[in-house]
């Protein structure tokens, strides 16, 4: 280990240029361009799960994608009945539009530590006031997923999950099980934390200072180039064609 | 110096948590407060780290003096540069997900300059042993690992004086060694170290002075060989934990002879185990007062061995049997595989001649988790009963009400669960695995944090559970809990069951006494590591 460089990875993005990207692909979204360049777009989650080392999430990913894609190339050709050619169109296009951001949002949240995200936006000038409600956030995603996990558990003790017969008997009840003991324990854990927080000055209004030391290098830059040169050759080739 | 002047205390619902309150705590002094729940030695440590009066809100006379800083008149901020905290839940106390930028918080906070930061961290890190819990994910330690960071975080704010707030419910055996440690260093340092604590074992070789509150008063205050010396019964009547776990199991039980359930253990030579008491285990006759174990694994994703492997395990029916072993040995994952929670896991359960794969597990056992309030779903006790029964009928009311009676709830069948105490939502959930008559029942950590009453409470539970024909396993790190109900006695280190029998007198101290060896072991091989490694952070 290095003291310079804690975080041994090979390949890491800024916080800020990740974001840059979810901007990109949000905005190309937005405009119902052809599918192959929603097909490029779609591709860039891909891509930046693998260098984070997740290939079975990219995997998982590719295939929803790639299903997709196809459920909208062949549209025409297949006649089914006309609910659930709706239901596949609507799915399709679904996955097809929104399935790259959410992913892109996913692999930020992973990827990205509290201090590097608040060195990142606060080296932009970024307010105080709004980065520690950020910073909450990202703390609280895997509080909430743990503590789901295990009301989870309890549920399926009690025979209320989806598949036994009792939660089908009054699903919105069952729902509500669910709900109530987590946001009972999530704002308890959130008092706790703030407690916490506060005992370690959390307040001072003192200028505050970052450990984490975070540089836009020569990765970002190559990184954002290629997919922005990549997604205007594909629009380039197959809107000209 | 820390002084309490004339110092009351109310809570904003009302209730009187200190009274007239005068202490004074000299700059290098080692207290511990002690008393039961609810005595006021929370408040004390929050009066001192000031979030009462700036956080927990309520009404405050007198005056508590920091290093003469009113903390009244003084900001949080202020005086968190003095007083440096650590708390009891290990969950809820980071504010980073990397332990690294934890240990930096605060002085990231205070706008300390990188290099000094840097610099502190070192002290810190090389001081408390801390190299191998760098640049983690505190989302995936154990309970004692996130502690010792809760440590560190105290270490690097360089403050004089260190509350520390009930640190060690959630620890094992060893992780309290190493918390001591810790605190034995501060004390070196001349630090002024407050510990609110029910556990007084660990802390007693360290302390200056007891002080042992009752009603939001002090009614002792005593050096801790003064306390030992009132012994062991007025202690236990003051409502106090044991001052130590050694030798408190009585000796009753001590003289049973010990029957080893468990030939597979017992042929795998592991020391301890006698062969000459072996019984045969592979009698397929109907024995209906054993529970077999068989073949229970458990693969994390990604993984290519199991984590959990417990080939074969015999255990007496209605009887408590109680699961120990270091954080992160796989207690918890043995717990959930028993209950049949967990997909990945594998085996069968033999329970008076059915065998249990794991959705049928899933319908024979219960567990009352440690953090019971997760599992209470409905607006009210009687309706949270009710929800557990699989066709309600004309008797069942009945029955509620008889169970709400015998768990001395009658009075609260109307209330919202989610608003009970934290030993009547045991009993609720207790309630719920009763009513849905399951016979085995799963304890996780039932008396973390609790005092020396209220753990004798849940030890009569589980006892009355037992009488009922419950067969109820407690995983747990306590030793006076063990020492109040276990029969048998199940160590599981790395997965694996290690040791199993009868509980005696010497299989308890054994245990207690191994499982610090364990781990000492364990650290010397990682230091060798960091050192061949030659790094120094």
């Amino acid at each position: 280990m290095n003291k310079e460089a804690p975080r041994k990875r090979r390949f890491h993005l800024d916080p800020r240029i990740k974001v840059l990207i979810l901007v990109l692909i949000a905005t190309v979204e937005m405009f119902s361009l052809n599918i192959w360049v929603m097909t490029a777009i779609g591709l860039i989650p891909v891509f930046l799960y693998l260098t984070d080392h997740r290939v079975s999430g990219a995997i998982k990913y590719s295939i929803v994608f790639g299903l997709s894609v196809l459920a909208h190339i062949f549209r025409a050709d297949i006649q089914l009945n006309m609910v659930l050619n709706m239901v596949i169109v609507l799915l399709g296009g679904f996955v097809l539009k929104l399935f790259p951001a959410f992913a892109t949002g996913e692999y930020i949240l992973k990827s990205t530590s509290v201090s590097e995200m608040m060195s990142a936006f606060s080296a932009i000038g970024l307010n105080r006031k709004m980065l520690i409600p950020l910073s909450v956030m990202f703390r609280f995603f895997p509080t909430i997923r743990r503590e789901h996990a295990a009301i989870h558990d309890a549920a399926m003790m009690r025979g209320v999950s989806i598949g036994r017969k009792r939660f089908w008997k009054n699903p919105g009840q069952a729902f509500e099980y669910r709900i109530i003991p987590l946001m009972i324990t999530v704002a308890n854990i959130g008092n706790d934390l703030s407690a916490a927080a506060l005992s370690r000055g959390l307040d001072n209004p003192a200028r505050h200072t970052t450990y984490t030391d975070v540089k836009i290098g020569i990765t970002d830059v190559v990184t954002l180039i290629c997919i922005i040169a990549v997604v205007t050759a594909v629009f380039v080739f197959t809107t000209l064609m | 110096m820390i002084e309490f002047n004339n110092v009351s205390f109310k809570y904003e619902d009302g209730s009187e948590i200190l009274s007239e309150l005068n202490l004074k705590i000299r700059d290098g002094e080692v207290v511990l407060l002690c008393g039961e729940s609810g005595c006021g030695k929370s408040t004390i440590a929050r009066l001192i780290n000031a979030l009462i009066p700036h956080y927990y809100r309520g009404e405050l006379e007198g005056q508590v003096l920091i290093n003469g800083l009113d903390t009244q008149k003084a900001q949080l901020y202020e005086i968190s540069e003095q007083v440096a905290s650590v708390f009891q839940n290990p969950k809820t106390q980071f504010y980073n997900v990397d332990s690294t930028e934890e240990m930096v918080f605060g002085l990231e906070n205070r706008g300390v300059p990188r290099e000094e930061m840097k610099k502190r961290l070192e002290a810190t890190v090389k001081k408390l042993g801390m190299e191998d819990l760098m640049n983690r994910n505190l989302f995936a330690m154990s309970g004692g690992e996130k502690q010792k960071v809760a440590c560190a975080c105290a270490d690097t704010s360089n403050a004089p004086i260190i509350v520390l707030d009930e640190p060690s419910s959630n620890l094992d055996i060893y992780s309290i060694k190493e918390l001591a440690q810790i605190i034995g260093q501060w004390k070196k340092e001349g630090k002024t170290v407050v510990v609110a604590e029910h556990r007084l074992y660990y802390m007693l070789p360290l302390t200056d002075r007891v002080i042992y509150m009752s009603n939001g008063k002090i009614s002792l205050e005593c050096t801790p060989d003064e306390l030992i010396a009132l012994g062991k019964e007025r202690i236990a009547r003051m409502g106090l934990r044991s001052t130590d776990i050694f030798d408190i199991v009585k000796e009753e039980t001590a003289n049973v002879k010990r029957v080893n359930f468990n030939p597979e253990i017992a042929k795998a030579g592991k020391p301890g185990t006698e062969p000459e008491a072996v019984e045969d285990g592979d009698s397929d006759g109907a024995d209906d007062n054993v529970l077999r174990i068989r073949d229970f694994s458990y693969t994390y994703k990604g993984d290519k061995k199991p984590t959990l492997t417990i080939g074969g395990l015999t255990l007496p029916k209605q009887s408590v049997i109680c699961i120990v072993g270091d954080n992160g040995a796989g207690k918890s994952t043995f717990a959930r595989t028993l209950c049949g929670l967990d997909k990945r896991a594998d085996g069968i359960l033999e329970y008076g001649g059915e065998r249990l794969k794991r959705k049928g597990r899933l319908k024979k056992t219960f567990m009352v988790m440690q953090d019971v309030a997760l599992q209470l779903f409905t607006d009210e006790v009687g309706d949270e009963l009710e929800s557990c029964i699989d066709d309600p009928d004309e008797g069942s009311q009945e029955r509620i009400r008889e169970l709400l009676e015998k768990l001395n709830l009658s009075d609260k069948a109307e209330r919202h669960p989610q608003s009970l105490s934290g030993g009547e939502k045991q009993r609720v959930a207790i309630g719920s695995a009763v009513i849905a008559e399951r016979d085995i029942i799963v304890f996780d950590e039932p008396t973390s944090g609790l005092d020396y009453r209220h753990m004798t409470s849940v030890a009569g539970l589980v006892r009355s559970l037992k009488e009922s024909g419950k067969t109820i396993f407690i995983i747990t790190h306590d030793p006076e809990l063990i020492a109040m109900c276990c029969d048998e006695l199940v160590q599981i280190e790395n997965g694996k069951v290690i040791e199993a029998g009868r509980m005696t007198h010497d299989v308890y101290d054994k245990w207690l006494r191994s499982t610090t060896a364990h781990k000492e072991k364990k650290k010397v091989e990682n230091e060798k590591w960091y050192a061949m490694d030659g790094t120094d952070l």
